[in-house]
């Protein structure tokens, strides 16, 4: 191969998509979830040893380890390694992406996770705390403490060889990792990415969106969980392996202004943001069909999004799409979840080129979008 | 590569042997070793407990931006490293400002303290008296973002969590966004703390020596966990050239594998194939190569297979190689953000640093692992080396600015 010689502005297009989500296992599922509405809240009473701050979450209660990975070789996944390693299988099933030995060094991974498995980090130093000796930890669980672990396992399982990246950026992670996942792909380290982003339910996340004020007992929203990866490559690549794109990803931007988070003051730069994105697509603000949102339950930053939304577009999007709504506040793979939502709305019109904004801001002033269109 | 020039124009360090980018140079040159007794969590119960901790660290020293109170102990060292690589760099405050900044930081355990410290809390009081404000900070992006408020910076801010790798993996996409024009500059690297789980871990597994670290020696019996940060100032040469900026080294490219085999063994045959990477994507020989900082974590396991690797990549004449954790153990996210703070140094002031505690040769381990002495030498190509948990290898590929500009002419 000789390097870097291809176009860096070669168009890259999402071929596949693996959902695990609380509305639905699968792309079609949370496609028919997201088509009909559906609610993800179900009681997560009794669930843990441990006391919840809530009764409900929408949590991916249909999701099987044993049953969407297989029994053998996952005993020792964490709930954040099932999730990826299974919605990364389905995204390939859904691209009808094959990985044998002339493509498995081309291919990569790329997940947005702000914190790796919660639950397999404090379960290890809950045990360093109260066991008989400070090292009375079980050993086999100590590789699932890093970060990349999910990655890791997902590129075991399914034998893929390539770049293998893993991005924390709270809120943006899921936008995050897809910005990694096309310079990974531009900058030819791997002809095909499977990227996306992923959160787990557990006590140790109830407990802190509860203490952040994320989250609250009886609130509107609710915590959530899942992941939704993508099989992200360049449109060339798609065509020779003759698979059909669902969507191409024309741009994805990002900024932080830290001084301005939860201020007002934001709005303007998001909308900068989302402008440089829609120029780089050479879209025109009038050609967005839909906005998938991240508001949540934060009334000020909710106001900073819409805001930046309406100064960018100039008007009201035809149709939008607030995610949280149905699967609650799933944190890192929140992003992602849009993304998803967005091909899913658009899929109802094969055919019929459409133009999705999909807009993520952060806690700590850390705001993004991506600018899609249809197949 | 197409792509713009990429140079490294700022240091800065967070270490056991040395704050800044002169004092830890100082240090390396003199092989000196930074374990202490750990100070910064409970080692009750552990029969060793010696890391290579930062002693007396105090952020405000250095924080102009940020409340050091506001922040946990993996994110205030990133955010002393970048402001001490932006001093050094000597930048002006409107290029950073200006949206075309963003950064990197690579980490293996995030702000893995107050996770301690919020699990403590939970097994003493119960989930309902946590410490509130602690706990929106567990997120690893909280070290990216520190550096940022910092440093006033607004572009992309990414925390890269692959774990002992992400100093590496870091630099590479911090490379990626400059030559590709995405960015114009990046402050990049890699920061984490001791703490108690990781300390547990490493010890059940047995990976902690109970004596001194001795990589690539006969009687090498493992790990002491470090922590610090390194951060590198990257900009393309034009800017640099254009303001008459020091040039540390050019990133001449690097290269990223993963095993897809196993999660902890290391795999030869995938690290070498990362060397491979690395090389072709720099452009060079293997017998350019003048260098090599290891990963070199003074495991039975690791240090042969990295031998085993280079051999493969190299064949029979192996550049030198040292490791530079005999002196400052692993630092986990930040270990090749220093290895490669190492390298710039090594171009910048003629020398290779050493591996020390070096006694016995290991007829499986590189035979040049420059012992005990630091050597004087002219690098024009350094390489630097990061495996991580999870089967993922980087390695970036470090280039006297003057013989690159040389070569390509």
């Amino acid at each position: 191969m000789e390097y870097g010689k291809a176009a860096l502005n070669q168009p890259l297009v999402i071929t596949g998509c693996g959902v695990v989500s609380s509305i639905g296992i699968g792309f079609a599922e949370f496609a028919r979830g997201i088509y009909e509405e559906r609610s993800g809240r179900h009681s997560v009473q009794g669930r843990f040893q441990e006391p919840l701050p809530f009764d409900e979450a929408c949590v991916a209660d249909d999701f099987d380890v044993a049953r969407h990975v297989g029994a053998k070789g996952t005993r020792y996944f964490d709930r954040t390694t099932g999730f990826i390693v299974s919605a990364c299988g389905m995204a390939m099933q859904h691209a009808e992406l094959v990985i044998t030995d002339d493509n498995r060094e081309q291919v990569g991974i790329a997940i947005g996770t702000s914190t790796g498995s919660i639950k397999s980090i404090c379960d290890f130093t809950r045990d360093t705390l109260i066991g008989e000796r400070p090292y009375s930890v079980n050993p086999i669980l100590f590789p699932n403490l890093v970060m990349n672990s999910a990655a890791g396992q997902a590129a075991i399982w399914h034998r893929i060889k390539g770049a293998n990246g893993t991005v924390a950026g709270g809120q943006l992670s899921g936008l995050l990792a897809l910005r990694y996942a096309a310079l990974t792909i531009r900058r030819e380290y791997a002809d095909t990415v499977i990227a996306g982003a992923v959160e787990e339910f557990c006590p140790y996340t109830a407990w802190g969106v509860y203490h952040a004020g994320i989250v609250r007992p009886g609130g509107e929203l609710a915590l959530g969980e899942g992941a939704a990866m993508f099989v992200l490559e360049r449109a060339d690549t798609a065509q020779a392996a003759g698979r059909a794109p669902l969507a191409e990803v024309l741009s994805c931007e990002v900024a932080t202004y830290a001084d301005l988070a939860g201020q007002a003051a934001l709005a303007p730069k998001f909308a900068e943001c989302i402008r440089r994105a829609l120029e780089r697509a050479a879209v025109d603000p009038a050609q967005v069909w839909l906005v998938a949102d991240s508001f949540g339950a934060d009334v000020r930053r909710d106001e900073v999004e819409s805001t930046a939304i309406r100064q960018a577009l100039g008007r009201e999007p035809a149709k939008r799409l607030t995610l949280k709504k149905q699967i609650g506040e799933t944190l890192s793979a929140a992003g992602a979840f849009q993304l998803a939502g967005a091909i899913a709305l658009m899929g109802q019109f094969r055919g019929d080129q459409r133009i999705a904004l999909i807009t993520s801001i952060g806690r700590d002033g850390m705001i993004g979008c991506a600018v899609i269109r249809s197949a | 590569m197409a792509g713009r020039r990429v140079v490294i124009t700022g240091l800065g360090v967070v270490s056991s042997i040395g704050m800044g980018a002169s004092a830890f140079a100082e240090a390396l040159r003199n092989g000196r070793s930074g374990f202490r007794p750990i100070q910064t969590f409970d080692t009750t119960g552990f029969p060793v407990a010696i890391a290579g901790e930062v002693p007396d660290f105090d952020a405000t020293r250095w924080l102009q931006r940020v409340d050091s109170a506001d922040l946990g102990r993996a994110s205030r060292f990133a955010a002393v490293a970048a402001r001490m690589a932006i001093e050094d760099a000597g930048t002006n405050e409107q290029i950073l400002a200006d949206g075309r900044c963003g950064v990197s930081v690579g980490t293996t355990d995030g702000e893995s303290q107050l996770i301690d410290l919020l699990m403590s809390e939970w097994v003493t009081k119960g989930p309902q008296h946590l410490s509130a404000s602690w706990v929106p900070k567990v997120s690893a992006s909280h070290l990216a973002v520190a550096v940022a408020r910092e440093l006033d910076l607004h572009g992309e801010v990414a925390t890269i969590s692959n774990a002992c790798a992400a100093g590496n993996y870091s630099i590479g996409h911090a490379f990626d966004l400059i030559s590709s024009g995405e960015a114009d500059c990046m402050v990049c690297g890699g920061a984490d703390s001791v703490c108690r789980k990781n300390y547990a871990g490493f010890f059940k597994v047995g990976a902690i020596t109970p004596t001194v670290v001795r990589p690539f020696d006969l009687n090498r019996q493992g790990i002491l966990t470090g922590e610090g940060s390194g951060m590198l100032y990257l900009e393309t040469l034009e800017s640099a050239q254009q303001r008459g900026a020091h040039i540390y080294a050019e990133v001449l490219g690097y290269g990223l594998t993963s095993d897809a085999n196993q999660m902890v063994v290391p795999d030869p045959s995938s690290i070498a194939r990362c060397i491979r990477l690395a090389h072709a994507h720099a452009g060079i020989a293997p017998d350019q190569v003048d260098y090599i900082c290891a990963h070199g974590t003074g495991t039975k396991v690791n240090d042969v297979a990295e031998t085993a690797a280079l051999r493969e990549a190299f064949g029979d004449r192996l550049p030198p190689t040292s490791s530079i954790k005999s002196m400052i153990g692993h630092t986990m996210g930040a270990a090749s953000a220093l290895g490669a703070i190492a390298c710039a140094l090594s171009i910048t002031h003629s020398f290779l640093p050493p591996t020390i505690n070096f006694e016995t040769p290991d007829p499986e381990c590189v035979t040049d692992c420059i012992p005990n002495r630091a050597r004087e030498a002219r690098p024009d190509v350094v390489e630097n080396h990061g495996f991580a948990f999870g089967g993922h290898n980087a390695i970036v590929i470090l280039g006297r600015e003057s013989w690159n500009t040389e070569r390509l002419h």
